[in-house]
């Protein structure tokens, strides 16, 4: 009996030993992959942002929205083209975060504070301002203050409190910036401006001037104060330029942009033409072209764009009233909308239009390398000039200089200059104060104006500039042309001025625009993506709820609507917006525009409602 | 392997060298004397060691000094001592005992053998003798029908991975399947399905399905948490504990056993022959697009006007459909480019398959001592497809067993399996564009084989295609995969009895497994969304090791009233596994099948190894006392460590307890009359999780370069720090009733198991950082009824009869799940298998036209269009209950073995269906089709062809098809989740029109009730007919042994509530969403024959 309890003693001892001191040992090792990095220095991870944002500002899936938004590319085919409550909205929402935003945030949270980075988290959060400034313009309120925490529940910020928070986190960042040979990203690791410390601070106050312009007229009952503030910094950031902190290069050599590249990070119009070349040919939904409404401002018959050529390939042309215009645009739909009646005569002369019969988006845009601008000198040129003629900047030149220097900014940027770029700025109606010359002339293919400046619907007339009356709107026609192929930075311009009136687009889906039947508008803003108003529900729909203008106006069980209207547009004409807090007008269903009014062939400008400035 | 058999042949050596006194004899019945006793366990009193009887009663053994007593025992009689003495030979004859299920033997928990009646769970044992008999491929399916509580689904292809769940499903994200334990080692039974969804992949096999049949001696099933808490951490799925053959000592004995089966498809869908390939009722193609016809032949001769519709070159959906015309036999140009008369080829689909073989031969070889002995078995098991080329398997499998006694007291019990598993040309499944049985859904009536042999172009590139599937002569042909999966499991077993009543073991096992794939798609298919033209080449390896530690100590006592079964244990187990994996995305060349055959590299996507590692350290330990034999008291415990839970919460453990009161022995109740035992218990068990989940990792994956230089990627998923372990607490009950000494047996068991602290992955909104996070929450709670009936009416010399019955059902329900959401497990078109609270585990939802709370359907009364109501609960695919019936017979010779399986209940989604529905091939809506056609191309009505609905203004004469079609007014309903009428009396106005199933878009996406079936079905599973041939007979050719048997599985569907052509137990893969299928074999049949003879 001993000896069995000797043994059991021994047996039980030893493994008691063995299991239990050893019972959580090398657990921690165990379950740690070896082979992959529990830490990474901000270098490995910051051109992630860059990348993605490029990826998802010109994605494809993204043409068939903004560039109709824009009204100056055309792409047909799908819901895309009008209505942001597809999967294109989905992706483009959860890239900017979880692409643009995720490695930002991870750079600040794990090195904010430390001495050794202090530059490289100041570069972080430039970058990440820019990117809200971008993707608040599309929806409004989102998710800021604490957005990539890891949160279950993600609160979402009204727009003023992202706006407020930008602005001051973007001067925080440039001012913290001080020299250092080692406090930078290697060359090879920031995609953007090569970790050029300077040119980042010089990003930073471009994008701080053209955030803070576009809150100048946010309504004093929306957001008390704001306005003054943004005012301020127009000033501040302008005056800083005058100290040699903005770009001062008229060649576009000191623009923001960054270069597509085979592979990965291709150029989706590009892919688009080499990968399927007969598609683009056969299925014009998949390449777009030029859009009717740009068309009017550029085409020869008009005024002759110097980059005319630059901006589009010329087409066939169509037949019949189109058949002389090689820079044919297309409007969004060549359907006629429901009840339409023609004016006598006329007929909508794009039935039977085939794809190669309008002019395409130009080369220089396709290129396997081509290149998106994030910020030019052209639009600091128009911004100086908008800033001096709303009297909120008083130093510098005149309104009228910027104004020509912005011209001459954005033909110099693709090798116009000299006479070409003279004869267009003296043309009547581009020359400051000078009205457009309507008067049709010339015959055949020298033929001008007249009917080349009406849309199809016979009726329209949107490219007449007036005199000193429309300064300001010949800014904006400026900046918007300077702007081609920005798609994004284009409708935010749009919105935010309103000036440039377009005609409403067509195939709306129902409930989901400002719709009668078949006839929409461009919508104010992108709706939240399923994901967040699934996942996140409960602080998605607060922010529907509070922070969205025009509420109170959706139908039950889908309160988030792309016609809510955000704090820095303007009241648009079709939409019939409200002021804050009250219901909206009637927006659903919208009247089919006035069409009398628009069409008095003899005098087509008397009724549009032209804002005077 | 040299040296494997060099230690047979020293092992049977040094069994002879012990070799001392030998003693033999015979045993007989008391009762008959002339009937010998085969089987009967002959042991050396206060030794372990023995022998067995042979098939004539006749046993030898050899004895030591020392040896006083040998014990004669046998199921059935009361065992009998005889003293030794100085005796060569003794002949005993044994009684007839009257209780014999009280002594009944089984295997539980740690593989521990305890008398059945002091049980405090249900577990059930599993005939094993019918495994290796009716065959099939996969161990697991052979389980089907046989266990009450266990539900089985089928593998989708005979290489797949079967599914077996037992009491519910308990964990809302991870493996819901039981344990396997073989020889008491956890072996790995990974579903080989994880990586197949309803867009296909390969199916590689579930782990366990290459346990071979030959080599098991019994199987016994662990059904719930209670009968498995020693198990802790996975025993929340029962566990499935396998017994293998040892030799059974005696004489040397071969057994060898030869089994071929063939395998056929034997129940098709209805296809309809009226009308041909095409769309809207044109035999070309129609919709949008006008027809497309050759003017001239090749030659320039103008063909009759307006020419001869063509097929050429249109290689889209429209092309595949049998939506055209009236197949009345013109000439029309085939996909082929030549002429073919538009006239049905109604076996289009038949010709295609063929029948399958599978083989198995098995040799056995057994002999030694008592003390030592060995048994060594080698499998051989081929098979192929019922699609040509698909599916060849050539499996061998070798098992070594040794049982040595080293010293006195001292036994070393050692296995080793090495399985060689080559399998070529696994189908690819589901909705897999290159799957050859998905290709009947859209295979046009019109097309014959012909024109799809011709399958490859001069250039080499694949020449015909079926809309969106890959011609299946490419298929197979062009695309090859192939994996050579080597196995091997060691087991050593170290037993010292210190005491006879106290025993220590010391066990090590070590699962080892290497699987070696590749796949290989040529360069040249057409079209498709994933870049087939471009070919694909894959290799991967995948490597797994699973180590396990144990001892064991184990007290068996019986005092004056009392008995004590007590254990006390601890093991480690270290798992490891290691994937690597390099692909080609763009082959540089035809036909070259290897890593080299790239074009650039931007198309080689290498993974350098994915790691997994996991230990798993417990302390065990279990009380089991009886008193007086009539009370029983089990007390269990068990603490494990899993390295995958952070250090606070690594340490858990799993209680059980459990009582079972056998009244009918407190009041003398004799067996003869009623033997009755009342037991209950509750258990809690849990689960860890995978490794690495709680630390975040950056990768610096492929694809994330700009300018040369490579960034890492940020973690997707945010780790939780503090995880816990999941839990599942269960409580049973049950009664155990015997009545006419065993004659009548009825084991009626309620359960009800809570999961809950589940562990799960969900998705997060982008804003927060991340696409995933882990958590701990939610709750399933699974309760039912498991009832087990068993009865033998007829017992006599000459026949016996014999029934069981299994009854089984589960209601389960999600409690709870983390904020009200909803988490997806299944998917397929627009149905969703989700987990929602408040309703079963996997409820299927699904998009269906609008209808009003009269079921009238509502339409846009603008543009006809029906209205989609999504998000719509369609059921769930649990079953209501389970049964199954066997009975076996007995006459003289001949064996029957019939057994019967029945579900009543549970949904089945369809993909097939909706496919073969939306191209026009199934039968059942020609008339509709009729009318359509009609309408349009005879009356020239047609121009409108929206989504299918076409306005109908004829004069007040009823379209066929117009049923029940109304306008919806928004207005009158409160909503349209509702549809509430406002005004109880409203009338919706009737519609004018008219609904034809043949056109697609708006149509497909709106029926998903039209394709979910109640998957209720009676099955004939298995039967066999055996014959043993008589002794005398085949005795002169020095046999014990012989049998043959007719065997058959599947043979029948005696009831079924799906179409016809559709199985009731398919399913897209074994992993959690079942109750979706898509491409799947249709009903089949397996028949064969099977023959056992040993000497």
């Amino acid at each position: 009996m001993k000896k069995i309890f000797q043994s059991i003693t021994i047996i039980f001892a030893l493994t008691v030993i063995l299991l239990l001191n050893a019972c959580t040992d090398r657990f921690g090792e165990i379950n740690t992959r070896q082979d992959r990095l529990t830490s990474v220095d901000p270098s490995l991870i910051f051109g992630l942002s860059p990348v993605a944002i490029l990826g998802e500002m010109t994605s494809n899936n993204n043409w068939y929205m903004f560039g109709n938004y824009s009204n100056q590319w055309s792409v047909i085919g799908g819901t895309g083209p009008h209505f942001g409550f597809d999967g294109r909205v989905e992706r483009l929402w959860n890239n900017m975060y979880s692409g643009g935003l995720n490695p930002l945030y991870e750079i600040i949270k794990n090195y904010d504070g430390n001495p050794a980075y202090t530059n490289r988290v100041a570069i972080a959060r430039i970058w990440k301002t820019y990117i809200f400034s971008e993707l608040t313009s599309m929806y409004g309120p989102c998710p800021y203050t604490q957005a990539c925490n890891g949160l279950a529940s993600i609160p979402f910020d009204p727009e003023d409190v992202v706006y407020r928070g930008i602005l001051k986190e973007m001067k925080d960042a440039y001012t913290a910036i001080k020299p250092s040979t080692t406090d930078v990203y290697p060359v090879a690791a920031e995609p953007l401006l090569g970790g050029n410390l300077e040119r980042w601070k010089q990003f930073a106050h471009c994008i701080r001037l053209r955030t803070a312009l576009r809150l100048t007229e946010v309504p004093e009952a929306w957001s008390p104060g704001l306005a003054a503030e943004a005012k301020a910094i127009v000033a501040e950031e302008l005056d800083n330029g005058v100290n040699g902190m903005l770009i001062n290069d008229i060649t576009g050599k000191e623009d923001f942009f960054m270069q597509f590249q085979l592979g990965t990070n291709e150029n989706p119009l590009n892919k688009e033409v080499i990968a399927n070349p007969e598609l683009a040919i056969t299925d014009p939904g998949n390449f777009p072209v030029l859009h009717e409404s740009l068309s009017l401002w550029i085409r020869s018959e008009t005024y002759n764009d110097p980059c005319l050529d630059v901006m589009c390939t010329a087409g066939s042309g169509g037949s019949g009233r189109t058949k002389f215009s090689k820079y044919l645009g297309r409007p969004h739909s060549s359907e006629t909308p429901q009840n339409y009646q023609f004016p006598t005569g006329f007929s909508s002369p794009y039935n039977n239009l085939k794809y190669g019969d309008f002019a395409q988006i130009g080369r220089e845009f396709s290129r396997v390398d081509a290149s998106f601008n994030f910020f030019t000198y052209s639009e600091l040129c128009f911004i100086r000039s908008e800033a001096k003629l709303k009297g909120y900047w008083t130093n510098g030149k005149t309104a009228e200089e910027y104004y020509y220097d912005g011209i001459d900014a954005r033909c110099a940027k693709y090798g116009k200059t000299g006479t070409t770029v003279k004869t267009y700025k003296d043309s009547k109606g581009i020359k400051w104060s000078t009205p457009s010359d309507t008067t049709a002339v010339g015959t055949g293919t020298s033929k001008k104006w007249g009917s080349f400046s009406k849309d199809y619907l016979g009726g329209f007339v949107n490219c007449y500039l007036g005199g000193q009356e429309d300064n300001y709107k010949r800014i904006i026609v400026q900046h918007w042309i300077s702007l081609f192929s920005r798609n994004i930075d284009i409708w935010t311009l749009l919105r935010r001025t309103e000036i440039l009136k377009f005609k409403p687009h067509f195939g709306a889906d129902l409930n989901n625009g400002y719709v009668n039947s078949r006839w929409a508008f461009t919508p104010e803003r992108l709706i939240y993506p399923g994901n967040e108003r699934i996942i996140n529900k409960t602080e998605t729909f607060k922010a529907i709820d509070n922070y969205l203008l025009d509420k109170g106006n959706a139908p039950k069980g889908q309160q988030d609507q792309i016609t809510y209207r955000l704090i820095f547009a303007k009241d648009n004409d079709g939409l019939h917006a409200s002021n804050y807090g009250a219901i909206a007008l009637k927006a659903f269903p919208y009247d089919i525009p006035n069409q009398t009014k628009n069409r008095d062939e003899n005098n087509p400008f008397v009724n549009f409602p032209f804002v005077n400035f | 392997m040299r040296k494997v058999f060099l230690f047979v042949v020293l092992c049977c050596l040094y069994n002879n060298a012990f070799a001392q006194q030998t003693i033999s004899g015979t045993v007989r019945e008391s009762k008959n004397p002339d009937a010998t006793l085969p089987g009967v366990s002959i042991q050396v009193v206060g030794a372990a060691r023995g022998t067995i009887s042979d098939l004539n009663g006749q046993y030898s053994i050899r004895i030591q000094p020392g040896d006083k007593e040998l014990v004669f025992c046998f199921i059935g009689m009361k065992c009998k001592t005889v003293a030794i003495g100085n005796k060569t030979q003794i002949n005993v004859a044994l009684e007839e005992q009257d209780d014999v299920f009280l002594n009944e033997v089984v295997v539980s928990a740690l593989g521990i053998k305890r008398q059945n009646k002091s049980l405090t769970v249900a577990q059930q044992r599993v005939d094993a003798s019918t495994l290796s008999e009716v065959r099939d491929a996969n161990l697991v399916s052979s389980l089907a029908g046989k266990v009450a509580g266990m539900m089985v689904t089928p593998p989708a292809s005979s290489t797949g991975s079967a599914r077996i769940v037992i009491r519910g499903n308990s964990s809302i994200n991870g493996n819901n399947q039981p344990l396997f334990v073989v020889d008491g080692m956890q072996i790995d039974n990974s579903d080989g399905s994880s990586g197949v969804d309803k867009n296909g992949g390969l199916d590689m096999g579930n782990g366990v399905a290459d346990i071979n049949p030959d080599d098991i001696e019994s199987i016994d099933v662990l059904k719930g948490p209670n009968a498995a808490a020693l198990y802790g951490s996975r025993a929340a799925n029962g566990v499935i504990l396998i017994t293998t053959k040892k030799a059974k000592e005696g004489r040397f004995k071969v057994s060898i056993s030869s089994n071929t089966m063939m395998h056929y498809i034997s129940q098709w869908p209805d296809f309809q022959n009226a009308f041909g390939v095409g769309h809207m009722s044109q035999s070309g193609i129609g919709g949008s697009q006008s027809v497309v016809y050759a003017r001239q032949d090749a030659n320039g001769n103008l063909y009759p006007y307006p020419g001869i519709p063509t097929m050429q070159g249109i290689l889209n959906n429209i092309a595949s459909r049998s939506n055209g015309a009236p197949q009345v036999g013109w000439p029309y140009i085939g996909l082929d480019g030549l002429m073919h008369p538009y006239s049905p080829a109604p076996d289009n689909v038949y010709n295609f398959y063929q029948r399958a073989w599978a083989y198995t031969n098995n040799i056995a070889l057994e002999g030694g001592t008592a003390d030592n002995n060995y048994r060594v078995s080698l499998t051989n098991f081929r098979a192929n497809d019922v699609v040509e080329k698909q599916n060849i398997v050539n499996r061998n499998t070798l098992t070594l067993r040794f049982f040595n006694t080293l010293l006195k007291n001292l036994t070393l019990d050692s296995k080793v399996t090495v399985t060689d598993d080559d399998t070529k040309n696994r189908r690819y499944s589901n909705q897999s564009n290159y799957n050859p049985l998905y290709m009947y859904t859209i295979m046009p009536r019109t097309l014959t084989l012909d024109q799809l042999q011709h399958y490859k172009t001069i250039d080499g590139n694949e020449a015909v295609r079926v809309g969106d599937i890959h011609n299946p002569y490419w298929t197979i042909n062009e695309t090859s995969n192939s994996d050579n999966k080597t196995r091997l499991l060691a087991n050593f077993d170290l037993s010292y009895q210190i005491l006879p009543s106290l025993r220590a073991n010391v066990k090590y096992a070590r699962e080892f497994s290497l699987t070696k794939s590749d796949e290989f798609r040529n360069m040249g298919a057409l079209g498709g969304d994933d870049n087939n033209g471009k070919g694909y080449y894959r290799t991967q390896s995948n490597q797994f090791t699973n180590e396990m530690m144990e001892w064991l100590l184990m007290y068996n006592q019986r005092f004056e009233h009392f008995s004590l079964v007590a254990t006390l244990g601890g093991s480690r187990m270290d798992y490891m596994g290691l994937w690597q994996n390099s692909e080609i995305t763009q082959l540089k060349v035809r036909d070259l099948k290897s890593m080299q055959n790239f074009d650039d590299k931007s198309f080689v996507n290498a993974n350098d190894g994915l790691p997994s590692r996991k230990r798993l350290n417990s302390l065990y330990g279990s009380v089991s006392a009886g008193y007086r034999d009539f009370v029983y008291l089990d007390i269990t415990g068990r603490n494990d460590w899993s390295s995958t839970l952070p250090p606070e919460n690594c340490s858990y453990f799993y209680p059980s307890i459990g009582v079972s009161i056998i009244p009918t022995e407190i009041f003398k109740v004799p067996t003869r009359i009623m033997y009755g035992k009342l037991r209950t218990s509750f258990a809690e068990v849990g689960n860890d999780t995978n490794p690495y989940n709680l630390i975040p990792y950056y990768e610096l994956s492929q694809n994330n370069t700009y300018n040369g230089y490579k960034f890492a990627s940020l973690p997707g998923t945010l780790p939780k720090v503090d995880l816990k372990p999941e839990r599942t607490r269960s409580f049973e009950i049950g009664a155990d009733l015997r009545f006419l000494n065993g004659r009548i047996n009825a084991d009626i068991t309620y359960y009800k198991k809570n999961s809950f602290d589940q562990i799960l992955s969900a998705s997060m909104a982008s804003s927060s950082g991340y696409q995933n996070k882990v958590f701990n929450g939610g709750e399933i709670e699974n309760k039912g009824w498991e009832i087990m009936l068993n009865a033998r009416p007829v017992e006599t010399k000459d026949f016996s009869w014999g029934i069981d019955l299994n009854y089984t059902q589960n209601e389960s329900m999600v409690k709870s799940i983390i904020g009200n959401s909803e988490l997806q497990i299944g998917e397929i078109f627009s149905l969703q298998n989700r987990v929602v609270a408040g309703l079963p585990y996997g409820s299927m939802f699904g998009t269906v036209w609008l209808t009003d709370q009269q079921g009238r359907r509502m339409v846009n009364s603008t543009n006809g269009e029906p209205i989609r109501k999504e998000n719509t609960y369609l059921g769930n695919f649990n079953p209501d209950f389970m049964l199954s019936l066997t009975n076996h017979f007995r006459w003289h010779a001949f064996d029957l073995y019939v057994l019967v399986d029945m579900k009543k209940g549970g949904k089945l989604y369809s993909g097939t269906r909706r496919q073969a529905i939306r191209n026009g091939v199934i039968s059942g809506l020609e008339s509709a089709h009729e009318s359509y056609w009609k309408r349009s191309v005879i009356f020239g009505d047609g121009g409108d062809y929206q989504w299918g609905g076409v306005q109908f203004n004829q004069n007040g004469t009823t379209p066929i098809t117009n049923q029940n079609i109304y306008y919806y007014d928004p207005t009158q309903y409160d909503n349209v989740l509702n549809m509430n009428p406002k005004d109880p009396n409203y009338v919706p106005t009737k519609s004018d029109l008219y609904f034809w199933p043949g056109n697609v878009g708006y149509y497909a996406d709106g029926f998903d009730n039209l394709v979910i079936y109640d998957a209720s079905f009676i099955k004939l599973r298995e039967v066999s007919i055996g014959y043993s041939f008589p002794k005398k007979l085949i005795a002169k050719v020095k046999m014990s042994n012989a049998h043959i048997s007719f065997v058959g599985r599947n043979l029948w569907i005696l009831y079924q509530k799906t179409p016809k052509g559709l199985d009731p137990e398919a399913a897209l893969n074994a992993g959690n969403g079942q109750g979706l299928e898509s491409g799947s074999l249709p009903p089949s049949t397996t028949f064969g024959l099977d023959l056992k003879i040993a000497f």
